[in-house]
């Protein structure tokens, strides 16, 4: 049996949630996996050495540091699950120093919770793996630790989301609506879900590695109509300053 | 009545025709969705778009699909999976005929994909006339016309339609609606004549294949390759909706703790592991790459298959950033100049 | 018969030949597929792990000894690091034999000239030894370019023919490129067959019967423009030196389309118009080499 520890960060929550929302398939990984601490599911929490590791959110606060380097030091792999994790997400995309920030919501430049300017896992420790998604697709998640258990490195996706949209047979947004979509230059893996309802990628999966091409879905964004700010704050969301154009 | 190559289906029977496809299999047709068309299951004659443009996806869907799960893990073996279904694909135009002819050559070669052949096999393919827009080339490249790869066409008249019978099978389906046909007058020719007269110079793109294949090969190093990868954004919409596109890739899934599937997807020569080895050499390892070997794919000239581009649009149509097919190669073939 | 379908082989033998290659003999379970089970030298099957994926690999034995066959694997993707977790007695699937392999039948009572770099040893071996087996060939050479001592394959097998190839008309030369004690007492030993440098500087001095050898290459993808210049030089006909080429295959059946190469005026799946190739088809097919 593999030990198996789940660490919230600063998140929505959902991450680990949808761990959860496996249901029956749960028990498919409860054959090879006990779980050693998952604060959302149990109370129960043992602290000692895990084979893999869960680390959902955003590191916003000196807990959420410790909480990460406790997850990263006890544990042979590394998973930063979600797109806080992977790449800082909403909070991680807010600009300005800490302490600015603090007196400009509260008036003051104390900072007594330690907060720490939002960066994602990724930006503190080394990652095994790094699977991206507000939220996730659970059923990549399902893959990876049973392969994982099974002693084989999951494989890593290397298309865009349009793949997965095609293969769907659903309706370009982009192309046939002039919706602003995002699909052509994020790494795809979530069965491209907001197109199925007719809305355009956010990018929440952060750019596709090396291979995205900003500059020219820029342009495309430009000539549907849609101003350079826009784009821009579109464009920075998801991307930890990945995309340049 | 003897049945001939051509017979006519007059207007008022059409309906009753329609319906008696059933009686061959589940029917598939061309049905509007959005802003788009794709094949899909019809009940009714009301449900079909007759006078479509394109699909998004091809009809090569229907023989290897876009997710086609191929075996499953029992007990450490494989097993198969093959459910063969009996259909009619209702309404398939031209150059979708010759699109799966080209696949045909690949999966039908030896070794067969059993998959592939099954389905094909076990389905019905009922042609229909069209209408050129501005997307289509298929005129350039003779794919404009099926001779063969059909079980019937129908060509559109002003009072009903022109049934050329392609196969035995298309033949075996006439006989047996023998009542709703009638045979061919001279003036059903003229009027045949006529809709492919207007046809034929409907078309607003042409592709110059003029010894293109020597041409491209020639411009490999030809600066509009340049030029386009700036704007290619590597998504791979043109290889998912091309009816010749035919790279898939293969995946291991568990479906549960000890059984798995292995499935196919369709893939996309715009991703980057499409020309990596083990050990990391890329045999394509920038889009200029990828894309020039698009074009060098659809361009090649196989003596008994012909291009392996049909001139359908799709690729225009869906193209994101609007690259034009056509355009990329009189470009390319202008800077040779 | 489905061709996706894979056969059961048992892991008869694991051998670790350097830290990152191993050589896995293997049979299949079904004795009746044992048995029809027959291949050309540069050929290749594919290893199938069930619910983890495929991948091509090139078979390193030679035909002549039946019963078993053999697989040099490295280690360098996460298909093949399970592959090395793998040991005696396990089961995995194989389909194949796959590809055009060597024309051994064309290349009787000829001089053999097989130049192999690195991994290219593989599927180079099952030339060795068919070779050597038939007796259908005249002189052999195998020039061997290797990164260091640690790394030569089938080091056994090697010295042995450097020792006592000459016995049987087979020529053995080793270049090494990181110096170490054990190949300075290679070097030493069976000077001027071992020497370090790179692969080419093993043609040195050499003259062979043009109009009688055939060269058979496999290597890393730079080694091959250099080799064949080489061959080249001495006025080898680019129809007689043939190369076995690496892409990433799939299927192995010439449908999935990952190791297509070639432009408009030439198109080649390496998995079924090849892997083994003559310079001559190379010179008509851009992107082969």
């Amino acid at each position: 049996m593999l030990k198996l520890g789940v660490f919230e960060l600063t998140d929505c929550g959902g991450c680990a949630l949808n761990i959860l929302f496996l249901y029956d398939k749960l028990f498919d990984l409860l054959k090879f996996y006990e779980i050693k601490e998952f604060h959302m599911a149990s109370s129960f929490k043992e602290h000692d050495h895990l084979d893999v590791a869960i680390v959902t959110g955003t590191v916003s606060s000196q807990r959420d540091l410790e909480v990460l380097k406790h997850a990263r030091n006890y544990s042979n792999y590394l998973i930063a699950l979600g797109t806080c994790a992977t790449h800082g997400s909403v909070q991680g995309a807010v600009e300005g120093k800490i302490r600015d920030k603090l007196e400009k919501v509260y008036g003051t430049r104390a900072n007594p919770m330690r907060a720490l300017d939002s960066k994602p896992v990724v930006e503190y420790v080394a990652v095994d793996f790094a699977l991206p998604g507000c939220p996730y697709d659970k059923m990549e998640l399902y893959q990876l630790l049973i392969d994982l258990a099974k002693g084989i490195e999951p494989v890593k996706k290397d298309y865009p989301v349009c793949i997965e949209c095609k293969l769907n047979e659903y309706e370009c947004v982009l192309v046939k609506k002039g919706v602003p979509c995002l699909g052509p230059i994020t790494l795809g893996g979530c069965n491209a879900v907001c197109i199925r309802s007719g809305l355009g990628c956010i990018g929440c999966r952060g750019p596709l590695p090396k291979e995205a091409n900003p500059t020219s879905e820029f342009e495309i964004l430009k000539e549907l109509g849609y101003d350079e700010e826009y784009i821009r704050k579109k464009f920075k969301t998801f991307a930890r300053g990945e995309l340049r154009w | 009545m003897i049945i001939l190559r051509y017979v006519k289906l007059p207007s008022e029977n059409f309906e009753e025709f329609f319906n008696s496809l059933k009686r061959w299999g589940t029917v598939y047709a061309p049905v509007k969705q959005g802003n788009i068309y794709a094949f899909k299951r019809v009940d009714t004659l009301g449900e079909v778009s007759l006078n479509y443009t394109r699909t998004m996806l091809p009809p090569k869907k229907f023989f290897v699909r876009p997710k086609d799960t191929l075996l499953k893990l029992k007990n450490g073996r494989w097993e198969e999976i093959r459910e063969v279904k009996k259909i009619v694909l209702f309404g398939v135009h031209s150059c979708d005929i010759h699109g799966l002819q080209i696949l045909d050559k690949v999966y039908l070669n030896d070794p067969v994909d059993p998959y592939y052949k099954a389905r094909r096999e076990n389905t019905i393919i009922i042609g229909i006339s069209c209408m050129p827009d501005e997307y289509c080339f298929c005129k350039s490249l003779g794919t404009h016309f099926a001779m063969h790869g059909f079980d019937l066409f129908l060509h559109e008249l002003p009072d009903g339609w022109l049934v050329r019978v392609g196969s035995v099978k298309g033949h075996e389906i006439a006989w047996v609606n023998e009542s709703l046909f009638e045979d061919v007058t001279e003036e059903d020719l003229k009027h045949f004549k006529e809709f492919e007269e207007k046809r034929s110079a409907s078309f607003k793109k042409h592709l110059n294949k003029e010894g293109l294949a020597d041409m491209l090969d020639l411009a490999f190093d030809s600066p509009v390759w340049k030029r386009y990868e700036r704007i290619c954004l590597g998504c791979g919409n043109c290889n998912m909706v091309c009816p010749t596109c035919r790279c898939y890739e293969v995946c291991d899934y568990w479906i549960n703790a000890y059984e798995a599937v292995r499935v196919r997807r369709y893939d996309s020569c715009f991703m980057e592991t499409h020309g990596l080895v083990a050990g990391g050499h890329n045999f394509r390892p920038t889009r200029l790459d990828r894309f020039r070997h698009r074009y060098y794919c659809k361009s090649y000239f196989d003596p008994s298959a012909g291009f392996n581009c049909v001139g359908c649009g799709r690729c225009d149509e869906f193209c994101p950033a609007k690259i034009e097919h056509v355009k990329v190669l009189d470009e390319v073939r202008e800077a040779l100049k | 018969m489905n061709p996706f379908q894979t056969y059961d082989a048992r892991i008869l033998e694991v051998k670790e030949l350097t830290p990152r290659e191993k050589l896995f003999t293997l049979r299949f379970v079904d004795p009746e597929i044992n048995k029809e089970f027959t291949y050309k030298p540069g050929q290749f099957v594919i290893v199938d792990i069930r619910g983890f994926g495929e991948f091509p690999i090139s078979l390193c034995s030679s035909p002549t000894r039946t019963g078993y066959f053999q697989l040099c694997v490295r280690r360098v993707g996460r298909m093949t690091k399970y592959m090395h977790t793998l040991k005696e007695g396990d089961i995995i699937g194989i389909r194949g034999p796959y590809g055009n392999g060597f024309p051994m039948e064309e290349m009787e009572g000829s001089n053999l000239l097989l130049v192999a770099g690195g991994l290219g040893m593989a599927p180079l071996r099952s030339v060795l030894w068919y070779a050597l087996d038939s007796g259908k060939y005249e002189q052999i050479y195998l020039f061997y370019g290797t990164k260091s001592y640690e790394d030569i394959l089938f080091r056994d097998e090697i010295i042995h023919l450097l020792k006592h190839g000459e016995a049987m008309n087979c020529r053995v030369k080793l270049a090494y490129e990181v110096e170490s004690p054990s190949c300075i007492y290679l070097e030493k030993g069976f000077a001027p067959k071992v020497c370090k440098g790179v692969v080419t500087d093993l043609f040195r001095g050499e003259e062979f019967d043009v109009e009688n050898t055939y060269a058979l290459i496999c290597g890393p993808p730079v080694m091959y423009k250099f080799v064949i210049k080489e061959l080249l030089d001495r006025k080898l006909s680019p129809g007689r030196i043939y190369m076995t080429l690496e892409r990433r295959m799939r299927c192995g059946i010439g449908k999935c389309g990952h190791c297509i190469v070639g432009t408009s005026t030439s198109i080649k799946y390496i998995c079924k118009d090849g892997p083994v190739f003559t310079y001559w088809e190379a010179l008509s097919t851009r992107g082969l080499i």
